[in-house]
């Protein structure tokens, strides 16, 4: 009995510190959702109106400690006894540092536990653009003009989209979605109405890259049934004299040697070759946030 | 029937702007997805030509004398022709298209933007549907010029009403036995020119179609001419690089383009574009080069009748309504809201140290929000959500600990007596959203359980089997061995003294021990 009294007391509990990898891929990844934002309420983003009027742009940082009391405050569900709560406080970098590895928030469990070395930064659009091109693509690139790594582009709500993306924007471009590629003159003057010739294929080593408009090259002016051959002019009805045009847009790549085999043998000028030259590109809107 | 090797694609990403990791598309065009066969019927003709000498059968003097050579007496020759036929049908689409064939449309159906000098496009899944059959009823062209076209009308050609018919109402009059809702006036145009066109299997007169009645005028300034078909469709693949695949909006894979020979002009209002199908209708087309229509081939006609495979409608805006338009419209001074970081619009500030404070708030993305506090006092405090209008200082190893409590991360500004709810706010809602998902509450304290449990165990575990189970067991066996009754005291302190010792969490634990612990506890006392 005086052994069994001497004993009586439980020494304190001292969780090992769990490694990263030991947390439950079922935990990881619901907090994962959470720190990109997925499963957190809009009104909570934006505690009050007005953060985000109609027409308009806001950038961000991700507050990792924010993060931090959501997940100390989801960890704290289902604890019911006391010797859980140095397990949860010894879990808990762990449990950090893997959730934000699954949300793609830091490359590698470098040393284990210290999540968002980076700084996660983002956007958020309000605007018209988003219900008319649902599809537009989004990219940003730091100071040093390195490509971030976007970790999110989605529709938070009607008519908003986010974005996040690892490190600190210094720049970001919104592109319009790739099925917006059309076929069409070139928009803007002084070679509005006409067509810049794109480099298409060509010896190797040879100056070009295929896609890209040769700036030597003398533009073709399309003329459009009943026109008179003036950039612009629609004749009729704005209906091209396509065979004419494509017959243009082939000389005059051969002229620019633009459409060559690697051996430099003139390639075929086809209704492909005629496509990629009538195609006009998606539009870029940059947006410079160190301008002052 | 041997079917030409693809022409070399061209190879081109149109939109190289910058060394793009992210969203790497490329678009690789071709100039023509030719199917094995074309659509139509076929007729496959077996022919086996047998020819032969006999030999004369040798009369009955020859066989007795054995001696004429055999080339010197020719018997009667054959030549017979073994023919062998047999008919089959090529089955493609032909007057109308399953909705699953069209992949886009641009500019967009029902879109409304700055679509000057944009020629139509139309992206068909099946890329070698444009030229699985041909607008020139055979020939050497026919196999790369696409039966389907793409017209544009609108600014001044008034575009027709397409109607709901049949294939019936495609036929010349009388060469169906059915009659049907929209027969083909004797004005009209249609495929098949003066005479009926075959239907081919599987389809019926009363097989539903939409068809439209274009004039000769503004078909002859619309249509391409027969030569021109060709530069008008073409095959695009498009290819994503890794990192897209994973959410591309638009899946990799070949699609087959048709592009409009018009251009959209910039003047405001609607358009209608409309795939036809001009299957051997390539002698109503315009001619080349002079775009003039063929008088012989439209003698006594006035109207055309083309089946319509897909149409669509959009409108020509004013420049604002457009891609670069709204995003400009941002950054413009007309909209001083437009582009800023996410931050409140501060209080007006009437230079107390008061208003300098809350504006500095303010611009950390704080706003202040009325409280009411558990003990029912209501004040003010600061609350922001998780999106900051700087950027914070990086979380280090040390500081990322768990915070035990809502009230635990409170802020307080002791200068002015202001609390920050962030982070409490925070908490709450984790926790909350923990609860509300029941799976993840139920799996957290199943974990969290287990693992304190392995923890105690880990560490009772020793003590247990050295001492205190061996002892609990060996006070067991000496009470059992006594009258129970008489120790119910000793016997009921002893389970006092178990339960106090070892904590709730391993009561499970102890319990499966206890079956083979006595074993374990013997040995250990040994």
């Amino acid at each position: 009995m005086k052994r069994l009294r001497s004993r009586a007391v439980a020494p304190p509990l001292h969780a090992q510190a769990p490694s990263p990898s030991d947390t439950p891929a079922w935990l990881s990844g619901w907090l994962a959702d959470a720190f990109l934002l997925r499963t957190i309420p809009l009104d909570h983003l934006l505690p009050r109106d007005g953060l985000l009027p109609p027409e308009s742009l806001r950038t961000f940082c991700l507050d990792a400690r924010w993060l931090q009391a959501f997940a100390s405050g989801a960890l704290s569900a289902g604890t019911s006894l006391s010797a859980e709560i140095p397990f949860a406080q010894a879990a808990f970098p762990a449990v950090f540092a893997q959730a934000a590895l699954q949300a793609g928030l830091v490359d590698s469990p470098s040393g284990g536990v210290a999540p968002f070395a980076a700084v996660v930064s983002g956007f958020l659009l309000r605007s018209g653009v988003v219900k008319g091109w649902p599809k537009m693509e989004a990219r940003a690139f730091g100071a040093n003009g390195a490509p971030l790594a976007r970790v999110r582009w989605d529709l938070l709500a009607d008519g908003v989209m986010i974005a996040l993306f690892i490190g600190q924007m210094a720049s970001f471009d919104l592109l319009e979605p790739a099925e917006s590629l059309h076929f069409g003159l070139e928009p803007e003057p002084p070679v509005e109405g006409q067509k810049l010739l794109r480099f298409i294929a060509g010896p190797k080593g040879g100056a070009g890259v295929p896609g890209e408009t040769i700036s030597s090259a003398p533009t073709v002016t399309p003329v459009c049934r009943g026109g008179n051959g003036q950039p612009g002019n629609r004749g009729d009805h704005g209906v091209l004299r396509v065979r004419d045009l494509a017959g243009k847009l082939g000389a005059g790549l051969a002229q620019a040697h633009a459409n060559q085999n690697l051996d430099g043998t003139p390639r075929l000028f086809t209704s492909a070759e005629f496509a990629l030259q009538m195609v006009e590109g998606v539009q870029v809107v940059a947006f410079d946030l160190t301008a002052p | 029937m041997t079917s030409r090797p693809l022409n070399t694609p061209a190879l081109a990403s149109p939109r190289v702007l910058r060394d793009d990791p992210i969203s790497a598309k490329t678009v690789v065009f071709g100039q023509f997805d030719e199917p094995a066969m074309q659509s139509g019927n076929y007729l496959l003709t077996l022919d086996q030509a047998v020819q032969a000498t006999l030999p004369q059968p040798p009369s009955d003097d020859e066989r007795e004398a054995a001696v004429l050579p055999l080339e010197d007496n020719p018997g009667p020759s054959i030549s017979e022709l073994y023919r062998f036929q047999r008919k089959f049908s090529v089955l493609g689409p032909r007057f109308s298209l399953p909705a699953a064939s069209l992949s886009a449309f641009f500019p967009p159906a029902n879109g409304s933007g700055d679509y000057d000098d944009v020629m139509p496009h139309a992206s068909l899944t099946e890329s070698s549907l444009p030229w699985q059959r041909s607008a020139i009823d055979g020939g050497k062209d026919a196999k790369s010029t696409p039966w389907l076209a793409l017209l544009l009308f609108g600014d001044g050609v008034t575009a027709p009403k397409s109607a709901a018919g049949a294939i019936g109402d495609l036929q010349i009059q009388g060469a169906t036995p059915f009659s049907t809702p929209n027969p083909l006036p004797a004005d009209t145009v249609s495929y098949g020119g003066r005479n009926p066109f075959i239907l081919e299997p599987g389809s019926s007169p009363d097989d539903p179609c939409r068809f439209i009645d274009i004039p000769m005028d503004d078909f002859a300034a619309l249509a391409p001419s027969p030569s021109e078909l060709p530069w008008l469709a073409h095959t695009r693949e498009v290819r994503l690089s890794a990192a897209l695949t994973e959410s591309a909006d638009e899946a990799p894979g070949r699609y087959a383009t048709l592009c409009s020979n018009r251009m959209v002009s910039a003047t405001a209002g609607s358009w209608t574009a409309f795939v036809v199908s001009l299957e051997k209708l390539s002698a109503f087309l315009p001619a080349d080069d002079t775009y003039e229509l063929d008088a012989t081939q439209w003698k006594g006609f006035g109207r055309i009748r083309l089946a319509v495979l897909a149409e669509w409608s959009f409108s020509s805006q004013t420049p604002k309504e457009t891609f670069s338009g709204y995003l400009e419209n941002l950054a413009s001074e007309s909209n001083p809201r437009g582009l800023s970081p996410l931050a409140h619009a501060a209080p007006a500030n009437d230079g107390t140290p008061a208003a300098a404070w809350l504006a500095q708030a303010y611009s950390a993305g704080y706003c202040l929000l009325p409280h009411h506090t558990r003990l029912g006092v209501s004040t003010a405090s600061l609350l922001r959500g998780p999106l900051l209008p700087y950027a914070p200082p990086a979380l280090s190893q040390k500081t990322t600990t768990l915070d035990l409590s809502a009230d635990s991360c409170v802020r307080l500004d002791p200068a002015h007596g202001i609390m920050d709810m962030s982070l409490p706010c925070a908490w709450q809602l984790g926790r909350l959203s923990a609860l509300q998902d029941p799976l993840l509450s139920s799996s957290m304290q199943a974990w969290k359980r287990k693992q304190v449990s392995a923890a105690q165990l880990a560490q009772w575990g020793p003590t247990l089997l050295d001492g205190l189970l061996p002892d609990a067991l060996a006070l067991r066996a000496q009470l059992d061995e006594q009258a129970p009754l008489e120790h119910k005291e000793t016997r009921m302190s002893a389970r006092d003294a178990l339960q106090k010792t070892v904590p709730l969490a391993l009561q499970a634990a102890l319990r499966a021990l206890a079956a083979d612990g006595r074993a374990h506890g013997e040995e250990s006392g040994q």
